[in-house]
């Protein structure tokens, strides 16, 4: 906890930059992401998985996340639960995992993934704009040099999970 | 102070029982007053409270997803609360994440603050504070006045109506007493009584005056019948005096004739030789036993005549001219003794007195002063005045053969008292002099020396007219 601490006023620093923006820096931007990622975990009601007790973060294709978020699932957790990474490459490598996070450079088809993820439980985070729309339950996007998400929340409940309305309020819904 | 001492008892005690009154309502009142105010404050901080935690709890996600708008527009909501100046939401470092402030901060009349820490899962996460203005209070103070005012004013008309009721039972009876002795003054009837008394302090009041009365009573008839005894008494001592002074007259009169006859017929024997040679020597001592005894039976007329005309009215009297008078008189016995008489009257010219018997003072000291003048010298006699308060001092000196002070002090003024027998006098001089001064409630006094003079100071009590 005590990291953590020290992480997230490492976090509300960096942020200062992220808002000033002069120069796309995009090491702080994978670091607040990576921690609204985390954030994001006691912010949604998961599925009772039975067999289940680690919390896995899947990544698909290759980001600058890796890092930062390699740095949170060393301390924390989630409902007890140690968090485990796991990397594809391709959608059909894909297995069970609780977030989803379509990296930029995935280069994959995003209905092959909605597709093999569908009811499964995962919440799936995209960084693209227009992803939200196109069914991902959580999408990135800069807003005045901000990072916010937009939140599609029939993606969200389709896959089985919930939001909590302090998320929501915060996201831009995507119908 | 001073007025509400000269007041009336009436009116102390109305003004007493209203100020208690007064005091006790206002002091409640305050109480009751400071008690609400502080309640009010109470529950305006505790709902205070639960906004900053309600707001607290909302802008815990705000703060995890760093969005500034959103607790902005959290905030925002709260000017639905009029009451609320301003709201801020801190970090956990202390730095201000979101503000809202409905108007320029500077008012700081009855400022409340609050300010609630927010946590998820224990973990510290800001700040909110709140900062209000309690608008209610000053029409909540409003009112309280206005009401305590009314409750005043009923409580001091409850007093006044309570305390005129109530002072009739004392003020009542006191009036009573103040107005029994205002009657027994001015009558002067001491067998006035106070009735129905009580047990009360008035009570006690009205018993004593009563005893008071009753003391005076029997003391005032005490003196009245003494007053009557005296005056009986002295009615006869008067009328034994005068029986007495008339015997004293009759005898001394009566004795005139028989003594001039019998010294008549003492002369015309010895005239005619009667007496036998061998015998001269008796028939003269028989002689002067006469004479000497018509002497003092003319002295004594002389005193009987004077005393009928003490108590003499007063009249403005002209010391020199009175002096001169006198002088005229006794002119013979000046001349033959050569004596010399000064007066000096500067000081105190005049002077209110019966001038009959001023001009016997001054003409039996003046005589008195030539008869025992000292041997070979002529007499030397000063007379001065002196004004003295309600007294002329008349003093005379002279420089004859004195008075023993010493052997003769007490018998100074005595009738027929004779200090020097060798001299002629009667011996009623001094004495004459001294039951004029006294009469009149004046004083003498005597300084004298053997063989070197004789002082007398005379105050005599000078009247008005």
């Amino acid at each position: 906890m005590r990291n953590f601490r020290l992480f997230i006023a490492l976090l509300v620093f960096t942020f200062r930059s992220v808002s000033i923006w002069g120069q796309k820096d995009k090491a702080s931007e994978y670091n607040l992401k990576a921690a609204f990622i985390y954030n994001f975990t006691r912010y949604i009601e998961w599925k009772e998985e039975s067999a289940e007790n680690e919390f896995i973060i899947g990544i698909i294709g290759a980001s600058p996340i890796n890092d930062p978020l390699g740095e949170i699932v060393k301390t924390e957790t989630v409902d007890n639960k140690k968090i485990t990474i796991k990397r594809f490459s391709k959608p059909a490598d894909i297995s069970f995992c609780h977030i989803l996070f379509i990296s930029q450079n995935a280069g994959v088809a995003l209905d092959d993934i909605l597709a093999k993820m569908s009811g499964k439980g995962t919440l799936i985070i995209s960084e693209q704009n227009g992803y939200a729309e196109l069914g991902t339950a959580i999408n990135f996007v800069i807003v005045n040099r901000k990072l916010k998400f937009e939140a599609n929340v029939r993606a969200i409940n389709s896959a089985g999970l919930t939001a909590s309305s302090q998320l929501l309020k915060l996201a831009i819904i995507i119908k | 102070m001073a007025v509400f001492k000269n007041l009336s008892i009436k009116n102390k005690l109305i003004i007493i029982q209203t100020t208690t009154a007064f005091i006790v309502v206002l002091v409640c009142c305050i109480f009751f007053v400071l008690n609400d105010i502080k309640t009010f404050k109470d529950t305006a901080r505790r709902k205070m409270y639960s906004l900053a935690r309600i707001v607290g709890e909302n802008a815990v996600s705000t703060l995890v997803f760093l969005d500034q708008d959103a607790a902005t527009q959290i905030l925002m909501k709260l000017n639905k609360e009029p009451d609320i100046t301003q709201a801020a939401v801190f970090d956990k470092n202390g730095k201000l994440f979101a503000r809202y402030a409905r108007e320029q901060p500077g008012s700081d009349k009855d400022k409340l603050m609050v300010s609630y820490k927010f946590y998820q899962e224990k973990e510290f996460m800001g700040t909110v504070v709140l900062h209000a203005e309690l608008n209610e209070l000053d029409k909540i103070i409003g009112n309280y006045i206005k009401v305590t005012v009314l409750v005043l004013l009923a409580a001091i008309m409850a007093a006044l109506l309570l305390s005129a009721f109530l002072q009739r039972s004392i003020v009542h009876r006191l009036l009573k007493l103040v107005s029994k002795t205002k009657e027994i003054a001015r009558t002067g009837n001491y067998a006035l009584r106070v009735e129905g008394a009580g047990n009360d302090e008035i009570g006690i009041l009205s018993d004593g005056f009563n005893n008071m009365l009753e003391q005076i009573e029997n003391m005032n008839r005490f003196l009245k019948e003494n007053n009557e005894s005296l005056k009986n008494y002295s009615l006869s001592l008067e009328r034994t005096n005068k029986e007495l002074e008339e015997f004293a007259y009759i005898s001394s009169h009566d004795m005139k004739s028989p003594i001039t006859s019998l010294i008549g017929m003492l002369t015309l024997i010895q005239q005619k030789e009667a007496v036998q040679p061998g015998q001269q020597h008796l028939f003269e001592l028989a002689v002067n036993s006469a004479r000497q005894m018509q002497k003092t039976i003319n002295a004594l007329n002389e005193i009987i005549a004077f005393r009928k005309t003490l108590k003499v009215e007063r009249e403005k009297i002209n010391l020199v001219e009175a002096l001169e008078e006198v002088k005229l008189r006794i002119y013979d016995m000046i001349t033959s003794s050569g004596a010399v008489i000064q007066a000096d009257f500067t000081k105190c010219r005049f002077i209110y007195y019966p001038a009959v018997h001023l001009k016997s003072i001054f003409q039996n000291l003046i005589t008195n002063a030539i008869k025992y003048k000292q041997n070979g010298h002529p007499p030397k006699i000063d007379i001065t005045t002196n004004c003295e308060d309600k007294f002329v001092v008349l003093e005379v000196k002279d420089q004859g053969m004195g008075i023993d002070m010493d052997l003769y002090k007490d018998k100074l003024y005595g009738l027929f008292q004779r200090f020097h027998t060798h001299v002629e006098g009667s011996g009623i001089g001094l004495h004459m002099i001294y039951s004029i001064v006294e009469s009149y409630g004046g004083k003498i006094y005597i300084e004298s020396e053997v063989n070197k003079g004789t002082t007398f100071k005379i105050y005599l009590a000078n009247g008005t007219l």
